[in-house]
């Protein structure tokens, strides 16, 4: 913790503040071995926070792909074409 | 175009634009593949033009239904571009819709090997915020996560 903590501008009893947050918002887990105390990023966690974006990706992405497969397999649309 | 907040997919589709066109704006072939199966998508109203409703319903057993998008288009040119949104519902009346609200513009244009197919998604920024606030946390921890994660991923955690 102490060498996340020298890494940031922050003063140390603020940066422990801090990751106290992020702990009760379960993006971090820490854990205490003796005097030192280690945080782990819960990645599914944060995951969360820009995956939205992604996860809409995925629908227009899937959603092209169907139009595609409608479009090319429909005997029916493409021979009006002609008429 | 925001990368944060906008997402863009362009295809290129082997068939002619024309029949494209038409698998997207008639309503009886729209509802043939905008959900996935087995979700069974039923059109309830359907004006392709500016202003007109875009209305579907689903059903996982083909015999319930249950609404699904409740939509507006605001320009239509035929042939060419459709956009809508579902940040203003069929009645035109504002709204805030599940998972989240957004405007896609969607463009036809001839290709050597049939449509070039295009697809513009704007998001607010409140679709971003609505998730910050499934997961508790005030605007602005996003960032700090991030700093953090990037931080924490250049070199390994520990003491």
């Amino acid at each position: 913790m102490t060498v996340l903590a020298e890494q940031s501008t922050m003063t140390l009893p603020s940066f422990m503040k801090h990751l106290a947050v992020l702990e009760r918002g379960g993006l971090i887990r820490t854990a205490k071995t003796g005097r030192v105390r280690r945080c782990e990023l819960n990645r599914e966690r944060l995951d969360l926070l820009d995956d939205w974006l992604a996860e809409q990706r995925r629908t227009w992405e899937q959603r092209t792909d169907r139009l595609d497969a409608f479009v090319t397999t429909q005997p029916g649309i493409t021979q009006k074409e002609t008429s | 175009m925001n990368p944060d907040l906008d997402l863009t997919i362009e295809r290129v589709i082997r068939a002619p634009r024309a029949s494209v066109w038409r698998a997207w704006t008639e309503p009886a072939s729209f509802e043939k593949w905008w959900l996935p199966a087995p979700t069974v998508c039923r059109v309830e109203r359907f004006e392709a033009r500016a202003g007109g409703p875009l209305v579907t319903s689903m059903s996982e057993d083909g015999v319930s239904f249950q609404p699904h998008m409740d939509a507006c288009f605001l320009l239509v040119e035929d042939g060419e571009r459709i956009v809508f949104t579902n940040a203003i519902d069929s009645a035109w009346r504002p709204t805030s819709p599940s998972p989240v609200p957004m405007t896609a513009e969607i463009t036809f244009a001839d290709h050597p090997e049939g449509t070039d197919y295009r697809v513009i998604v704007r998001h607010g920024d409140a679709a971003a915020r609505s998730v910050h606030e499934k997961l508790g946390f005030a605007a602005g921890w996003g960032s700090v996560t991030a700093q953090l994660a990037a931080l924490a991923e250049g070199r390994n955690v520990g003491a």
